[in-house]
């Protein structure tokens, strides 16, 4: 194989070619992957192969950034979807009913965790404000399992409803759940409870009754 | 893709000169003749991205209304440009900048302004008079589009600074603040 060197021409042709080449790879830095170098396979440039490589490369670029634009989308869709379902579950799962006048219920179904509760709280007691309510049950019927933190939960919330000037009930314990807070040692004495919300419910709305809330008692 | 678009670090490029050239508080101040929903999305351009050159004409309008005189309005219009072409050189071009020389940038003068503005004007340089230190530019198509040559001159002078070439000059005819854009135009770029 013979060699010879470059005319000033071939030079400023590899050159230009070379200069091309950086235009579109300076394109595609800024994830625009849409151009192409030009590559003439016919004629003597030796960076043909290289570019058409590029080439080949910088078209798979684009595919894969076409893909990830899609996954995005749908990833994003789907965060939003989730977070419409989260929002959804948080106001499901705080449903507060006034049952009576000036009587507030809350029945409580699955875990409780610390955000939980603070937004239980919170629109627990934004609603007494709002009602003017002076009395509130807080039914876990639907508690299977009671912890240390949960109670905690329950007694700040009830200090809460107090510092407002309402009453705060616990209603429904089961058998499993006071004898778990029995063995673990929990303190509820600042937690007024009753058997179920029936009980809590007729106290209350007699005591309603009583102090003239203009109310009727409920039936015995 | 739109029809009339412009790469979008035109865009970005002059609300970042007007932060620059002006500070903060008269840019801000100055970009409040914009609609507030076009504010925004301005700021969230990709440099890239296709803009409508409607948008970038309302902000080349409103560099030009900061200064009251002819001269004073033309050289914050060609400052604009030449922000923008140095920190292309020294940024998304710097290893094109590195391979090319003055002769073959002239040359890629077409394809440059096609990569920024698709077939939205023209414009082209006189490789001829390279090697006598000159570079007559002609823009051509750009009726309609307020003060582009002037920024395209500009443009031409911010990326050849790049070949550090000294005393670099501009002179361009066909544009004043009574035709703010003339159908064609020409320039030119000198150095010592």
């Amino acid at each position: 194989m013979t060699s010879r060197l470059l005319t000033d021409d071939e030079l400023d042709e590899i050159r230009e070619s070379i200069a091309d080449a950086l235009l579109v790879l300076a394109n595609v830095t800024q994830s625009d992957c849409s151009s192409q170098i030009d590559v003439d396979m016919h004629g003597s440039n030796p960076l043909s192969g290289l570019f058409s490589s590029i080439n080949e490369l910088v078209a798979a670029l684009g595919t894969e950034q076409e893909q990830s634009v899609v996954f995005r989308r749908e990833l994003d869709e789907k965060l939003t979807t989730i977070e419409q379902q989260r929002s959804a579950i948080r106001s499901l799962s705080t449903p507060i009913i006034e049952v009576w006048q000036g009587v507030l219920c809350l029945p409580v179904v699955g875990v409780m965790d610390t955000v939980r509760s603070a937004e239980m709280t919170s629109a627990l007691l934004q609603t007494i404000v709002e009602k003017g309510a002076k009395y509130a049950i807080i039914d876990i019927t639907g508690i299977d399992v009671m912890d240390t933190r949960t109670v905690d939960h329950f007694i700040r919330m009830a200090k809460a409803i107090r510092l407002l000037g309402a009453e705060c009930a616990l209603t429904g314990l089961n058998p499993h759940i006071a004898q778990t807070i029995v063995h673990m040692g929990l303190d509820l004495s600042d937690i007024v409870t009753h058997r179920s919300l029936r009980d809590a419910l007729h106290r209350y709305v007699a005591q309603s009754a009583s102090q003239g809330d203009g109310t009727r008692s409920p039936p015995t | 893709m739109m029809d009339r678009a412009v790469r979008g670090y035109w865009v970005t490029g002059a609300l970042a000169f007007m932060r620059l050239q002006y500070g903060a508080e008269t840019s801000a101040s100055l970009l409040e003749a914009l609609p507030r929903e076009l504010r925004a999305s301005l700021s969230q351009v990709g440099p890239v991205e296709w803009v409508p050159r409607a948008h970038h004409v309302q902000l080349l309008r409103i560099i030009a209304s900061v200064q009251r005189t002819e001269p004073g309005v033309l050289e914050d219009l060609l400052s604009y440009g030449q922000y923008v072409g140095s920190e292309l050189a020294n940024g998304a071009l710097k290893q094109f900048m590195l391979v090319v020389t003055p002769k073959l940038f002239a040359k890629k003068l077409p394809n440059l302004w096609i990569r920024d503005h698709l077939d939205d004007g023209r414009l082209e340089g006189d490789i001829a008079m390279v090697d006598e230190a000159r570079l007559p530019l002609r823009f051509t198509g750009i009726r309609g589009y307020d003060h582009i040559g002037v920024v395209g001159l500009g443009w031409v002078r911010g990326v050849m600074s790049r070949f550090n070439r000294k005393g670099l000059q501009v002179k361009q005819s066909g544009w004043s603040l009574r035709h703010v854009a003339p159908d064609e135009m020409a320039c030119e770029v000198s150095w010592s």
